[in-house]
């Protein structure tokens, strides 16, 4: 059980630092696109690669954010019946929201790593003038699936190590 | 199988999965992945990949971030109390007066801000106490500020609009065009239900006493509460409107302004950059939520499309006979329903990939049913029993205010916002005037 519980803290933690230090990704698109704005109205030389760059920024503010939204129970979900729920009633949909997590994540894990890897292995560029790799944007999807999946599997075992401590007492 | 039926399942399956309390972004996600799984087989996965990758880049999209940023900031300015005091000198010795500017600055919040929560939480927490000592009606308090700060959803920039457009193919520029003359035609049904009502029943929002009038002096003086709010206006809504610049750059250059407000009146770095990430960690809290859950409607509305719903919901009225208005009233009601229990996003998710394409079907104007819609999640967000704002206020209000006076509260309001939607309906002009004659 000590086991279980640090594991369920290193998760945390890692959903934690990689969340809040990807939030300040804001300052990196914001600076970018008043950039644009003033090299284009004041110097009247719009870029090639801001707006495709702020795109992949944005790409991994999201993707990496995800996990920790969760771990601040931040994904809005509609809680009213919930709420009335018998304490087995509650333990219940909790574990059946994992499986669901988990179902769901592991599906966009695959999926998005095959799609990531296929930009790997035969080098793919974008389709612009500017034409950055299409490889580090496209591992954000399985990246930010496993951080998903990490907090899915430690929320899983936080409900039941509470339940088992319930029930010894 | 029957696509019908198929439809049907899936609205099932997500009605147990929300009472599972399942978030919104992984119902959407598992139900989509799902039946696309059931019925077109694993081949068909292989679009969900490509399809995030465009949502998780987009440009428009990226402006939601910066809109959110902009709120959070301002929040924590103190512009709030600013133009606070500028109102209670102006407006403090007209009956109701108070009340008035609450709903004004709730109108200048919106301007700035692309989310509802931060005229709320600011005005519950600057003028409701104000105009609690200074007599007013519990009822009329509450009422104005809940009103007033769902104008937030309208009046542009919005968020809800962002997510809207975007799901639906709109012009965002358009869109926060045709929120502005209904946003302002709603402010001003608000403003004069409550000076009516103070006329005819003075009690109800008293004048504030002769001795503690500001004279004309300080009147004036005051006005310069409002030039940081107006170059944030300008700033935002003037380059987007003049096509100076997209929505999301000007969405930045806002940011970047509502951070040297924050400066100037903070008067030191080191609050100011305390204010800054905290918002910043707010911001990616909020947009992250948000984006997740637009991810997990791809799968569900490539389902949706795959099985040509609209169509075949189109073909299903005409075999009826039944007139595209009644289908359109009935859209409505689902829309106030569906409020009372939800937030505007999941209600975005679920019914946009099956309504627009419909209404478009059925000759009506898209933008045009995109603002009713709008009105519809600004009635949403006040209805009992589950409106967002009646438990904020529950938590601002003295603790003899029940919950049912604030239930009380709020009906005037949805009713100003109901003869809105009216008048949105039967002329559409108010809407659609303004976007065809800015050209961008």
């Amino acid at each position: 059980m000590q086991a279980l519980k640090k594991l369920i803290n290193i998760i945390e933690k890692i959903n934690l630092k990689v969340g809040k230090a990807s939030s300040y990704l804001i300052f990196v698109f914001m600076t970018l696109m008043v950039y644009e704005v003033i090299s284009r109205y004041f110097f009247q030389s719009p870029t090639i690669w801001v707006h495709e760059i702020c795109g992949q920024i944005f790409a991994a503010y999201v993707a990496l954010t995800g996990g920790w939204v969760l771990l601040e129970k931040g994904h809005v979900a509609v809680d009213i019946i919930y709420q009335r729920f018998p304490k087995s009633g509650k333990l219940f949909a909790n574990i059946v929201v994992s499986l669901i997590g988990f179902f769901m994540f592991t599906i966009l894990f695959w999926q998005g790593y095959k799609f990531a890897w296929h930009a790997v292995t035969t080098n793919q560029h974008s389709h612009t003038i500017f034409g950055p790799p299409m490889w580090p944007v496209k591992m954000m999807i399985p990246a930010g699936a496993l951080l998903f999946l990490l907090q899915i599997a430690a929320d899983l075992a936080k409900t039941i190590v509470k339940h088992q401590e319930r029930s010894v007492r | 199988m029957n696509p019908g039926i198929i439809v049907a399942l899936m609205f099932l399956a997500v009605i147990v999965l929300f009472i599972l309390r399942t978030p919104v972004a992984f119902t959407l996600g598992v139900v989509g992945i799902g039946f696309l799984l059931m019925l077109n087989g694993p081949r068909f996965l292989l679009m969900l990949p490509p399809a995030i990758l465009e949502t998780m880049t987009s440009i428009i999209l990226l402006a939601i971030p910066l809109f959110i940023f902009i709120g959070c900031m301002l929040e924590k300015s103190g512009i709030a109390d600013e133009i606070f005091e500028m109102i209670y000198k102006w407006l403090g010795p007209v009956p109701g007066g108070l009340a008035i500017g609450t709903v004004f600055i709730c109108v200048v919040f919106a301007a700035m801000v692309g989310v509802v929560g931060a005229a709320t939480v600011t005005m519950g927490l600057i003028a409701l106490p104000a105009m609690l000592k200074r007599n007013y009606k519990s009822t009329l308090a509450i009422g104005c500020i809940s009103g007033g700060g769902a104008l937030g959803f309208l009046i542009p920039p919005s968020v809800t609009m962002i997510v809207y457009a975007s799901l639906s193919n709109l012009s965002i520029g358009k869109m926060f065009l045709a929120g502005v003359i209904p946003g302002f035609l709603l402010a001003g049904l608000f403003m004069s239900y409550i000076l009516i009502r103070s006329l005819i029943d003075p009690t109800l929002a008293p004048p504030i006493p002769v001795e503690e009038r500001a004279t004309w002096a300080e009147k004036f003086a005051s006005i310069k509460n409002l030039a940081m709010p107006f170059v944030l206006i300008f700033s935002i809504m003037g380059t987007i409107f003049s096509g100076l610049a997209t929505p999301t750059e000007a969405a930045a250059v806002g940011a970047f302004v509502s951070m040297g407000i924050v400066l100037i009146r903070e008067r030191s770095g080191k609050k100011t950059l305390k204010v800054v990430t905290d918002a910043a960690e707010k911001t990616a809290l909020l947009t992250s939520m948000v984006l997740w859950i637009i991810i997990g409607c791809l799968a569900f509305s490539a389902v949706v499309n795959t099985l040509g719903l609209p169509l075949m919901l189109k073909d299903f009225i005409d075999s009826l006979g039944i007139n595209r208005w009644v289908v359109l009233i009935a859209m409505q009601l689902s829309f106030f329903l569906l409020g009372m229990v939800m937030d505007d996003l999941p209600i975005i998710m679920i019914t946009v990939p099956i309504y627009v394409p419909l209404v478009t079907l059925l000759g009506f104007d898209p933008l045009w049913f995109g603002i009713l819609f709008i009105v519809n999640m600004q009635m949403a967000y006040l209805t009992p029993p589950f409106g967002f704002v009646l438990f904020y206020m529950k938590g601002v209000v003295p603790p003899h205010i029940t919950m049912g006076d604030i239930y009380r509260s709020v009906w005037p309001f949805i009713g100003l916002q109901a003869l809105c939607l009216l008048i949105i309906i039967f002329f559409p002009q108010v809407v659609l005037w303004l976007p065809s004659v800015v050209g961008m």
